[in-house]
């Protein structure tokens, strides 16, 4: 039975001061095999991938692949064995061509230089063979999308004749139909005997695609379960150890007869070069507002309109009833306006500096007393903030770089609630986080609109839309192809619009 | 159907943005033409050729170490120090006069490599320490004991050494056939060469670099050795020069080379550009102090660095407004 298995992972130990990382866990993945590995974060995963491809050491265990027993010290040496990787952060290097980023390293030669003739006429047919057409192999890496950077990536791999690719998260960056083109090349790379690793908090997806699933919990290993005897439900219930019937279908007050109130934000005409075109958006106190919308349908910048962090070029934004001319975030934090970006990395948190300091980091001025900052008062604020949201972490002093992405989101969350904003907008804030701190998130979201706040929500995800949002607006190339309210929201009608929407020919439905 | 100007905008921006260097010594030239009518003659033409010669080759290795997304300030000091070992080595034995001091660059770059990679210091610092150290020792070289003004000495050398930076081929200086021929070698070998595209890689993302499988310590390594043989080559047409022992002769260098990289079109933070732009950059530098020489009755000589640091300031918003632009 040990032949028709690419990789045996038998009683992989990993610590770490004070975390057992790894216990005893056995992982196996059979050749021409997509298998899925879940769990929560900090379940392991990211570990145990770190283990197989080299990055960190084992402390016990063995690893079988291939038929041969392994324990490679770096990612090139894994490489070399036929493991490759697909990393959540893109690992390319973006100014260099598509073709070259496939081939650096081993490049072609020709009389001992590169022949770049031959470098490129290899990158497209590898990229032909994947069914990805139409690309401009010479142009730099980052002129092109990330589903395409992402092509690259696995394009890499194959043409280094990986047997197992890994692919952590590899879709947390791509649209949906993006995402169905890299399912038709993880097929393809299944279909020629390559066996595939994928990691996704994106439940869907991994039925969709996985014939297989090896879930963790804490660290240990909790089974192996072929996909077809599992439902989402089951799993999840694997994955957080107790019955998940309550995270998967929260009962929302649908329709709280809002519209009536109080408009917080009247935006008409929103307009940014070629981005987002002519869109209206309303939100009145208390109410969530989900914003729908491809990859490049606007939703981005359309918040970034909002926040001040880009200007448009025509449209008038209203807030609080009073006109609001936003040329800088701190211009529209002034009005009350919080926002959390898609991207907390870069974005959001000061990984370095405290949970306390990165809480308090907006409003600094109130905590001081004659220009001096009270840390007293700051300690205060993180302390109510911390239990408030339940954010687990030892203490105030805690380095926010060694929370978890969840924790880490509640904290960012928790900068805003304390300026008391009016209008809070929340670019995919749900992103990259498990599944219990979702469902958290989830009721601060609600809490907030409950105190009042109106919330515009993003998200890819459109499961989260459908349980958080009061109404949602569905955006397509730049225009507003629709909107939905409470009692209408569900997946088709959304589908429904973003699919009508993205064919140019047909006018866009301008629901109002 | 995308619109034809904006195909032709951004083919301008595209343009402006990859030989914006080239435009601006097109410039520079015509005003010098103008301006000073004895600029085009082939003695001037010459005269700039040999002057820039030394700080082009430190600006060549400059140029690997800022793609790689480094910094190396130690280069006028290993300059320096490998023209006191080629005077003195040449005492010895005459041809160690021309491979002494190269190895010596190579070999200091090689420190600086290790105290980066292995010694983990980020490149600003280690190679801070070693521009300070390494000065320190070109003065232990020189003499016991001197001061910097009485450092100087003058070194009784072989016929043909001066010959390096006097003499010619063709009316074209040596020295300035050395920088071509280091340029023609360097542009091939970012761009054919499997180490030049890691190089590029590494300065992109060192990280990304390292998933890729790629040796990135070793490119590192690789990169300040060269740009310490390049400090050591210049050192050997420096010597070659003075034909004398001169402890300070290259204060200030480093920051001239890196200039000339950024004015080259390769932003600080590195992964982009083209290493032959830089000698766009060597010229405009070089042309500037024989523009002000020339006009020396109007604008003094002091204002050469002030023109230099307002000409680099201008480089570098144009590029931003440049990238500015692209994103939108």
């Amino acid at each position: 039975m040990v032949e028709d298995c690419l990789l045996k992972m038998t009683g992989i130990c990993k610590a770490f001061p004070g975390v057992k990382a790894l216990q005893d866990v056995d992982f196996s993945v059979k050749y021409g095999q997509t298998h899925a590995l879940m769990g929560e974060n900090g379940a392991g995963k990211s570990t145990l991938i770190k283990v197989l491809t080299g990055i960190y050491q084992k402390d016990a265990g063995e690893i079988v692949f291939d038929a041969e027993s392994i324990a490679p010290t770096d990612a090139a040496q894994s490489q070399h064995m036929g493991i490759s990787t697909i990393y959540q952060e893109l690992n390319l290097a973006p100014c260099l061509s598509v073709a070259e980023n496939i081939f650096i390293g081993r490049e072609p030669k020709k009389y001992g230089l590169i022949d770049w003739k031959t470098i490129e006429s290899r990158a497209r047919s590898i990229l032909g063979d994947m069914g990805v057409t139409g690309v401009n192999v010479s142009r730099p890496l980052n002129e092109h999308s990330v589903a395409i950077q992402q092509m690259a990536a696995i394009a890499r791999a194959l043409s280094l004749d990986a047997k197992l690719l890994v692919m952590d998260e590899p879709t947390s960056s791509l649209s949906e139909t993006e995402a169905g083109l890299l399912f038709d090349v993880i097929r393809r790379v299944k279909a020629r005997g390559s066996s595939v690793i994928f990691i996704s908090h994106k439940m869907s997806e991994v039925f969709e695609i996985c014939d297989t699933a090896t879930i963790l919990r804490d660290g240990c290993l909790v089974g192996e379960y072929p996909m077809a005897d599992l439902t989402k439900l089951k799993m999840v219930s694997l994955m957080i150890g107790r019955d998940a019937t309550s995270v998967l279908h929260r009962k929302k007050e649908v329709s709280r007869g809002l519209d009536d109130r109080e408009l917080v934000l009247k935006a008409r005409g929103l307009s940014r070069a070629h981005r987002t075109k002519e869109i209206d958006i309303d939100i009145a106190g208390g109410q969530i507002l989900g914003v729908a919308g491809l990859l490049g349908s606007g939703r981005t910048e359309l918040a970034r309109i909002l926040f001040g962090d880009e200007i448009c070029d025509g449209g008038e934004i209203e807030i609080a009833g009073a006109a609001a001319h936003l040329r800088t975030p701190r211009d529209a934090i002034r009005l009350g306006v919080g926002f959390c970006s898609e991207d907390r990395k870069a974005e959001g948190v000061f990984p370095h500096m405290s949970v306390m300091e990165n809480m308090t980091a907006g409003i600094l001025g109130e905590l001081s007393a004659g220009g001096v900052l009270s840390r007293k008062a700051q300690m205060q604020v993180a302390q109510t903030y911390i239990d408030k949201l339940g954010i687990k972490t030892s203490g105030p002093d805690q380095r926010m770089g060694e929370l978890s992405g969840g924790n880490q989101q509640k904290v960012l969350l928790a900068r805003w609630l304390c300026k008391k904003p009016v209008l809070m907008i929340l670019d995919e804030p749900m992103r990259g986080i498990d599944l219990g701190a979702k469902s958290e998130i989830e009721d601060i979201i609600a809490d907030l609109a409950g105190k009042g706040v109106a919330v515009l929500m993003i998200s890819s995800e459109m499961e989260e839309l459908i349980r958080s949002c009061d109404k949602i607006v569905v955006l397509s190339e730049g225009r507003k192809a629709g909107q939905l309210t409470a009692r209408e929201i569900s997946e088709e009608r959304i589908v429904q619009m973003l699919a009508h929407g993205s064919h140019p020919g047909q006018e866009a439905v301008h629901a109002k | 159907m995308k619109t034809d100007s904006a195909t032709i905008k951004t083919g301008v921006i595209d343009t402006v943005k990859s030989q914006g260097p080239l435009v601006m010594l097109v410039v520079l030239c015509v005003i010098a033409g103008i301006c000073f009518p004895a600029f085009a003659t082939s003695l001037n033409l010459v005269n700039i050729s040999r002057q820039i010669s030394m700080f082009g080759l430190l600006a060549l290795g400059m140029a690997f170490v800022i793609l790689s997304g480094g910094i190396d300030l130690s280069v006028g000091s290993i300059a320096v120090v490998a023209s006191i070992v080629a005077l003195q080595a040449g005492r010895w034995f005459a041809p160690a006069a021309v491979v002494a001091p190269i190895l010596v660059g190579v070999a200091i770059g090689a420190f600086n490599g290790a105290l980066i990679t292995w010694g983990g210091i980020p490149p600003f610092i280690a190679t801070l320490a070693m521009m300070l150290g390494v000065k320190g020792l070109a003065f232990v070289l020189a003499g016991e004991g001197r001061s910097a003004a009485a450092a100087e000495q003058v070194v009784n050398v072989s016929g043909w050494f001066p010959v390096i930076f006097r003499g010619d081929c063709f009316g074209i200086p040596y020295p300035a056939i050395i920088l071509i021929a280091a340029l023609g070698v360097a542009v091939v070998v970012s761009k054919y060469t499997s180490f030049g595209r890691s190089v590029f890689a590494v300065g992109g993302s060192e990280e990304a670099a390292r998933m890729m499988g790629l040796n990135v310590n070793k490119c590192k390594m690789l990169v300040y050795m060269i740009c310490g043989g390049c400090a050591g080559a210049a050192g050997l047409l420096l010597a070659s020069r003075l034909k004398a022992i001169d402890p300070t002769a290259t204060g200030g260098w480093e920051l001239t080379a890196i200039a000339a990289v950024v004015i080259g079109g390769i932003p600080l933070t590195g992964g982009l550009g083209k290493i032959g732009h830089v000698i766009y950059g060597v010229l405009i530098l070089g042309i500037i102090p024989n523009l002000i020489n020339h006009l020396r009755i109007s604008l003094p000589p002091w204002y050469n660095e002030m023109i230099t640091g307002m000409l680099l300031l201008a480089v570098v918003l144009l590029q931003s407004l440049i990238a500015k632009r692209g994103t939108r």
